[in-house]
């Protein structure tokens, strides 16, 4: 069923954001930022995920969240002191909760046997908070076989009282078998009050079987005596069914208790057949309460509506009452608005009903094209204008300003639309930050700033695995063991601060760590020892530092299953670049190192440089870019056949005539007519792109070329300029790599100019 | 005429799952996110719904203080209000009825069973 696939689909979002609540208001717990409604909607979070689950018969996260909802329930009513143990417990419970959440939807194998430890762990908890003695952790067997052993819902669980299916027990009864009661049912105004009617009680009670219904009209007053929602009536059923009498019971479960109600079995064969029953005694000495119904009885068995005249009664009371509730209503509810928005502020989102709309990613990005196109058209059309002689002070070029200014605001706007604040990947690090310092031994508070800074979604998801890889580095390499730092003269507790901010256009993001630094004499040597600078080679600190990012250096001297994993930063750097970003890392020894990457604010537009290439416009993304410079005759050194190198200070890089490279021209152009352009590729790798004239520099609409036309070696994407000619978008990596066939930055670009 | 449930939960799978199983019970679904929600939605409404569903843990205005604001207008106090809750949870239904709560519907529900619910208390 398809609607239920999308309902599955919603509930893994929603567990998502339930997830993030639950750690944002566990770690607010601890850091003792806490209150009451921190508590209650933690609470709500384990409470919403178990109810989710149980509609998708989830049983493995239904126990395990049911246990960790019990626990929660007893540090909200206040009987569990929130001690930095117990939050403790709970921030691991709340990872296994996630890793349950995952299972379920991925498939796999959540770690039973840890869950099982947490359950125990949890449910001494709350026996501590009931002042019992903790129950003995249940010896392998609980939870952690629940797959093979049928339902969780065994084995010291008396106290779950979730049950996913309902059991229907008629047919234990014997089908056909003539139960008869007698039923004697006294509705009181409270239940008129709930909106529960009589005739709809007794409407199901025909459904059950044959019902004789007898009404005692004797307490109706007299007209002038009668209270509009009074209840007088009292109804007497002798009922035949085949129905048990719990079934019986159910039609009244609702009315119960806002009424006199005593339901007896009438003797078939057997008298006292449920006489044990412990409601009985009630039952009975309920039935002495209810007033004698044999006197002045009217038979009424049949489907009249008995009680029909007290309900029409009240029509007037009703039109009376003309509608004071509105205002009551609205002045709790102006307080209640005011709180949810200084949530808001300080914490942010926050409120369930906070005033968003989902809307589907195709559109909002085609909205986004289309705006593009706008920006296009309208730089042309005054352009257009001014060239057929427009005067720039005329009303009509004031009104072409006007509309600029316009457009670019309708750009920013929709571009705002695909932005997220970072928040959705900065919540994960703390379990990051968890996991990795229990494994290296290390501790570590973690810092975060900035994380309502919004950048396009497809930035996002795709910073998640460099920053990851970052923090992990910055515990791993960056921080020293806890002895250490005491003898350092530090606290124990290392802290890695990790924080997003805007600057000129871009998001920047910061990950520094209090360590040691890098230790730079042995990055150093590492490099020289596996051959990635030469021996003499004399570097600044800064070159140094940023050795780190070279392919195939790793400083760890054992491969530590952290920073492991078969990836060094040089992959952190390409991903990072094939965003259009950049990484950098500054040390300082023995007070830390930050990590510092800059990544454009959305993939939708590039800046550029637009250049000339023969009779043609070429676009070279900005983040490629180097530098630019006009070869002398003297630094251009010519190479087997066609190649040609440039000497740049102390290297040699290959030159690349772009107009040949993409079949503009077939001669080769001058290396001293036109201007190099310095690029490096994402590997690392560089080389000087000849190009003619440089024209400058502006913002780009990324259109893609496969969509439209087809791929283009050497072409990334197209774009269209402001006087609506197409320019081609270079593929920096792919014509970088032509012009290298070994492509490996040290064995070429570093070569010395003496070599 | 098409029969009218105001369904209240802040869970947007619960609230999905029962729009689903209502509107294909020939049910039209408004829906509200908490009880403060629910308290706006239903001043909004044109025509009072014909019954109300509502979950009882929600942020802002529990299920307990929606049902009490709801019945303390006396017109509409012959509105069938519904509370979502697990099977055995005797306080909360007590104190559901307390607040003026017409009955309750046992999650995870089972689809007959919320509709038989509803047609237990609507008119």
């Amino acid at each position: 069923m398809d609607a239920m696939a999308e309902i599955r689909q919603t509930f893994f979002e929603e567990c998502a954001e339930q997830l993030a609540e639950l750690e944002a208001g566990l770690l607010a717990i601890e850091n003792d930022e806490a209150d009451s409604d921190t508590v209650n909607a933690v609470f709500r979070a384990v409470h919403s995920i178990k109810g989710g689950a149980g509609a998708f018969s989830l049983d493995d996260l239904v126990h395990f969240a049911h246990v960790f909802e019990t626990t929660l329930d007893e540090m909200r009513s206040g009987r569990l002191e929130s001690s930095e143990k117990v939050v403790k417990i709970m921030l691991r419970s709340a990872d296994a909760l996630a890793d349950l959440v995952t299972v379920a939807r991925d498939g796999g194998t959540a770690d039973a046997e840890r869950n099982a430890a947490l359950i125990d762990e949890l449910k001494g908890l709350v026996a501590l908070a009931k002042g019992e003695e903790p129950p003995a952790p249940s010896a392998g067997k609980s939870a952690a076989a629940p797959a093979s052993d049928g339902p969780v819902y065994d084995d010291g669980m008396g106290d779950l009282d979730f049950t996913p299916v309902a059991v229907d027990l008629s047919d234990l009864m014997g089908i056909g078998g003539d139960n008869r009661f007698k039923i004697v049912f006294k509705p009181s105004p409270r239940m008129y009050a709930k909106a529960n009617e009589a005739n709809r009680v007794l409407r199901d009670v025909y459904a059950l079987g044959e019902a004789k219904v007898v009404c005692n009209t004797s307490e109706v007053p007299l007209l002038t005596a009668i209270d509009p929602e009074g209840a007088y009536l009292t109804f007497t059923i002798e009922l035949s069914t085949a129905e048990s009498e719990e079934k019986v019971r159910e039609v009244f479960e609702f009315v119960e208790f806002d009424s006199d109600l005593s339901i007896e079995a009438l003797p078939d064969e057997d008298d006292d057949d449920d006489s044990d029953d412990p409601d009985i005694a009630d039952i009975l000495a309920r039935i002495k309460a209810t007033p004698d119904d044999e006197g002045g009885a009217d038979d009424v068995s049949g489907k009249d509506e008995p009680e029909e005249e007290p309900a029409k009664a009240a029509e007037p009371a009703k039109a009376e009452a003309p509608k004071p509730a509105p205002e009551k209503a609205a002045a709790p509810s102006a307080p209640a608005a005011a709180k949810a928005e200084a949530g808001g502020d300080g914490k942010g989102g926050g409120g369930g009903a906070a005033q968003t709309i989902r809307v589907d990613l195709e559109r909002v990005d085609r909205l986004i094209d289309l705006v593009g196109e706008l920006v296009i058209h309208q730089v042309m059309l005054s352009q257009r204008a001014y060239q057929a002689g427009l005067a720039r002070a005329s009303d009509v070029a004031v009104g072409f300003d006007e509309l600029e200014q316009l457009t670019r605001e309708i750009q920013d706007s929709v571009m705002a639309i695909r932005a997220q604040p970072v928040k959705s990947v900065f919540q994960r690090l703390p379990r990051l930050v968890r996991e990795v310092a229990d494994i290296s031994g290390k501790q570590v508070r973690l810092i975060t700033e900035g994380e309502w800074t919004e950048v396009d979604k497809t930035v996002i998801e795709r910073l998640a695995d460099p920053l990851t890889h970052m923090i992990r580095n910055a515990i791993d390499h960056g921080l020293e063991k806890p002895e250490d730092r005491l003898s350092a003269g530090k606290t124990e507790e290392g802290v890695v601060r990790v924080a997003a901010m805007h600057r000129s256009g871009r998001i920047v993001i910061e990950i520094s760590d209090d360590g040691a630094g890098i230790n730079r004499k042995r990055v150093k040597d590492i490099a020289i020892k596996k051959g990635l600078i030469p021996a003499e080679a004399n570097l600044s600190d800064e070159e140094i530092d940023n050795l780190i990012f070279l392919p195939g250096f790793s400083t760890a001297e054992k491969i530590s299953s952290l920073s492991g994993r078969g990836v060094g930063m040089d992959v952190v750097k390409r991903s990072i670049q094939a965003l259009g970003g950049r990484v950098s890392i500054t040390s300082r020894p023995g007070k830390g190192s930050t990590f510092t990457m800059s990544l454009p604010l959305t993939l939708a537009v590039l800046d550029g440089m637009i250049v000339s290439v023969g009779d043609q416009t070429v676009v070279v993304p900005l983040t490629a870019i180097i530098e630019t410079l006009q070869p002398k005759a003297s630094e251009v050194k010519s190479f087997g056949g066609d190649a040609r190198l440039v000497q740049v200070r102390d290297n040699f890089l290959p030159l690349v005539d772009v107009a040949r490279e993409l079949g503009y021209s077939y001669e080769q152009a001058s290396a001293t007519g036109g201007v190099a352009i310095l690029v490096e590729a994402e590997n690392g790798a560089r080389s000087a792109l000849l190009v003619d004239a440089i024209q400058g520099q502006r913002q780009v609409v990324i259109k893609s070329l496969e969509a439209n036309y087809g791929r283009v070696p050497g072409i990334a994407a197209a774009t269209i300029l402001g006087d609506g000619r197409v320019a081609l978008i270079l593929d920096v990596d792919a014509v970088v790599a032509t012009s290298r066939p070994e492509g490996n930055f040290f064995n070429s670009s570093m070569q010395h100019a003496a070599e | 005429m098409k029969r009218t449930i105001l369904t209240i939960d802040d869970s947007r799978t619960m609230r999905e799952m029962l729009k689903v199983t209502l509107a294909s019970s020939g049910f039209t679904v408004v829906q509200a996110e908490d009880g403060q929600h629910g308290i706006e939605v239903l001043q909004g409404m044109d025509i009072e719904p014909d019954v109300i569903i509502t979950d009882i843990n929600m942020p802002r205005k529990d299920g307990f203080q929606f049902i009490e604001e709801v019945r303390s207008n006396p017109s509409r106090r012959a509105i069938p209000i519904l509370v979502l809750t697990t099977e055995s949870d005797q306080e909360k239904k007590q104190r559901a009825r307390l607040a003026g709560a017409t009955g309750w519907i046992v999650k995870p529900f089972d689809p007959t069973k919320l509709v038989d619910a509803i047609n237990r208390v609507a008119a």
